[in-house]
């Protein structure tokens, strides 16, 4: 667990174990209602195996677009609103299963020219208590709009949950602002296709590595019906050293891990050596020079830094 | 010709703040764990206080800003 520390790590951990169960399968791409209430009783049938599967399980994870599918054109009439009825749906099979849910949807936007790629979390009363939208839509395909922040909720057992969806993953600054915002577990639901299998194995070990979290990726397998390109499956769940804990192969089912998410926190108040969270900040801390606090002009170009720009 | 070194110097250290979480005050640390021996050679040891009393920062988010402001010390 903590192969990425030279030293020890001092102190009692006390952690809560959270038992994650992430729903692998292939929703249709939806061009009407009727098959978005098709991928419904699909997600609803995984849910219920969830938990007769894996008794006492806190968290289900579903795919990107987990009821909807992404039907190459003409999914106008499939895409929701927050209080659809499918969503109240799953809002409720959540309440009745008394299970946290992560699930992604296409939600219209307010002006209904374009959607948001969206992740709900429902709590296990069946409340909606966490929204993101995709920050990064993968362009120039997926014309959804943009969200403007990745934000962390608090979850199940002592989990701080950030999400980011399929493509984020491909870019390092935004697993690092949910790990920053204080997530000890990122959440990332896709719609991953072929012939990407190494990209997302790579995204999610260094994304892990990097933020010293457990992630948790599902994603969609199979080519589905109305649908154009097809997924490889390969839900994983990681370590905060990289390490793949478990990983599905193509086909349709159920992955599950337990996680121990107070050991994340543990780690990054705790840990004297990669330390990524404080030393991202605090580059050089130890020089003499720098007196322990480092440089902490963010001096990346791609962060926003400018020629001449010094604040912080 | 190699330099002697004294190779368990940090381990010393870490064992003396066995009992410190973070964050934490450099008072604190000195409260808890400032009388804890901490060896700097075989048969020398100080207390922790000694190490910790150089430090100009006053609190410390997490183990990793207490090392390094430690170390930036120890080397000035």
């Amino acid at each position: 667990m903590n192969i990425g520390n030279l030293f020890s790590i001092n102190g009692t951990i006390s952690t809560q174990v959270l038992s994650v169960v992430g729903l692998q399968y292939g929703p249709a791409g939806a061009q009407t209602r009727e098959e978005v209430d098709e991928n419904l009783q699909t997600l609803l049938e995984y849910m219920d195996a969830a938990v007769s599967g894996y008794p006492g399980a806190d968290l289900v994870v579903a795919p990107e677009a987990c009821i909807q599918g992404f039907a190459p054109t003409g999914f106008e009439d499939a895409i929701l609103t927050e209080d659809s009825p499918e969503v109240q749906t799953i809002c409720e099979r959540c309440r009745k299963l008394s299970i946290w849910g992560v699930f992604g949807l296409l939600f219209w936007t307010d002006s209904r020219k374009c959607y948001e790629n969206t992740a709900i979390v429902v709590n296990d009363k069946g409340e909606i208590i966490h929204r993101y939208v995709k920050m990064n839509p993968w362009i120039p395909f997926e014309n959804s709009r943009p969200g403007k922040e990745c934000t962390v909720c608090d979850g199940p057992k002592g989990s701080k949950l950030g999400i980011i969806i399929c493509a984020d993953g491909d870019y390092p600054e935004i697993w690092r602002e949910a790990a920053y915002r204080g997530a000890n577990v990122i959440i990332r639901p896709t719609h991953y296709m072929d012939p990407y299998e190494e990209a997302w194995s790579i995204t999610n070990k260094a994304g892990a590595y990097f933020n010293q979290v457990y992630v948790v990726g599902v994603n969609c397998t199979g080519l589905t019906r109305n649908e154009s390109r097809s997924c490889f499956g390969r839900s994983m769940i990681l370590g905060p050293d990289g390490n793949i804990i478990t990983q599905m192969a193509d086909h349709p089912g159920l992955i599950k891990a337990d996680l121990y998410p107070g050991i994340i926190d543990k780690i990054h108040e705790q840990a004297v050596h990669s330390a990524p969270m404080f030393t991202f900040n605090h580059r050089g801390a130890s020089c003499p020079d720098m007196r322990g606090e480092g440089d902490q002009a963010m001096r990346y170009t791609a962060y926003g830094y400018r020629k001449g720009r010094e604040e912080r | 010709m190699t330099k002697p070194a004294y190779p368990a110097l940090f381990h010393y250290i870490q064992k003396a703040l066995a009992d410190v979480t973070y964050p934490a005050t450099k008072q604190e640390i000195l409260d808890k764990a400032g009388e804890n021996p901490v060896f700097t050679d075989w048969e020398v040891s100080v207390p922790l206080s000694v190490f910790v009393k150089g430090i100009e920062k006053e609190q410390f988010s997490c183990a990793s800003d207490f090392y390094c402001a430690l170390i930036a010390a120890m080397s000035g």
